[in-house]
């Protein structure tokens, strides 16, 4: 019978156990792949993303103190990685002031488009600490504490990060999600 | 609370992450603000159609890249360490009594060496400079001259 906890597939993993190393793969990598390709915006670039983070757990995870958060290492790991991606290519990572968008106001480019698709280049629109808490939250559900932890922030601040993705979102998607539910 | 500070409730609501008391505060308020309710409900749309997104596929690239991870780590080691670890982890089977005759003679090298050490030790420490009493004074012969009042000594 296989291990259920990560704490047990990490112990196994310190023995360089590849089968406990391939099962975390198998547990992580749609949601890590996920996260990376809503950052990056970009397949190959995620791809590679992915693959440096479980290098890294590969060569680190002797050193991985608290090994019942494995998951919220990975989603950290990943998120340096995305961002290191995005330095590189001169994007700009940090946020000031009180602008949520990236790109043009994503209005423009709801017109005759699907909803689902919309939606998602809205997303992909916001900035990237907006889109970030945006992505580990709706489509992974971790927890504040966890997302605080990944993005190297307060819970406090998590909070006010989604409440004004999730404004920003809503003030620019709502004239289409009307539409779609027909209020 | 203004509305922005009730929107800012609905998003922690959605979340799961408001208690009881709160909620109970939020939905007093929602039922009189059209424009809270208007929140909320886009924002429970948005919830549900992001839900709602295709899971993306991880190419079998990907998969193969990762997986590789481990043998790569191996193979990639240096040969004189790869070496030295295995001669380290190496079990090897002697006879009992050449294991204690090579214990013993590993002792008594042991003990040969120290005593050489020490035997070294003992000679190579530097003599003290030794003091030299000269027993016998010279004979001293000594002639006054009253009359000069001069002394001479032979």
């Amino acid at each position: 019978m296989e291990p259920v906890t990560d704490r047990e597939l990490l112990d196994r993993l310190c023995s360089r156990d590849s089968r406990a190393f391939e099962l975390l793969y198998q547990r992580y990598k749609v949601a890590l792949f996920r996260f990376c390709l809503g950052i990056l915006k970009d397949q190959h670039r995620a791809e590679d993303a992915v693959h440096e983070t479980f290098l890294k757990l590969f060569r680190w995870s002797d050193a991985l103190q608290d090994r019942t958060s494995c998951r919220a290492w990975l989603f950290r790991v990943a998120r340096n990685e995305c961002l290191m991606v995005m330095r590189r290519e001169r994007h700009s990572a940090i946020v000031d002031g009180e602008d949520v968008w990236d790109e043009d106001t994503p209005l423009t480019i709801l017109v005759g488009q699907q909803t689902q698709d919309s939606i998602s280049k809205a997303l992909d629109a916001l900035k990237v600490e907006y889109r970030e808490v945006i992505l580990l939250r709706e489509s992974d559900r971790l927890s504040y504490a966890e997302i605080a932890a990944i993005t190297d922030s307060s819970e406090s601040a998590v909070k006010s990060r989604l409440f004004k993705a999730r404004r920003a979102l809503a003030s620019a998607l709502a004239p289409l999600l009307d539409e779609r539910t027909g209020i | 609370m203004s509305c922005a500070q009730f929107q800012q409730q609905i998003s922690t609501y959605i979340d799961g992450e408001t208690d009881d008391r709160d909620a109970g505060v939020l939905f007093t308020h929602l039922s009189g603000c059209d424009d809270c309710r208007a929140f909320l409900r886009t924002t429970l749309q948005l919830h549900q159609v992001i839900a709602a997104f295709p899971t993306p596929d991880v190419s079998g690239a990907l998969d193969r890249r990762v997986l590789r991870i481990p043998d790569r780590a191996t193979t990639q080691r240096p040969a004189i360490r790869v070496w030295l670890e295995e001669l380290w982890k190496r079990r090897i089977a002697i006879p009992l009594p050449a294991a204690v005759t090579t214990l013993l003679a590993l002792v008594l090298t042991a003990a040969f060496a120290l005593s050489l050490a020490l035997r070294s030790d003992r000679t190579s420490v530097t003599a003290r400079p030794e003091t030299v009493y000269i027993m016998e004074m010279p004979a001293v012969e000594i002639q006054g001259d009253p009359a000069r009042q001069t002394t001479t000594i032979h």
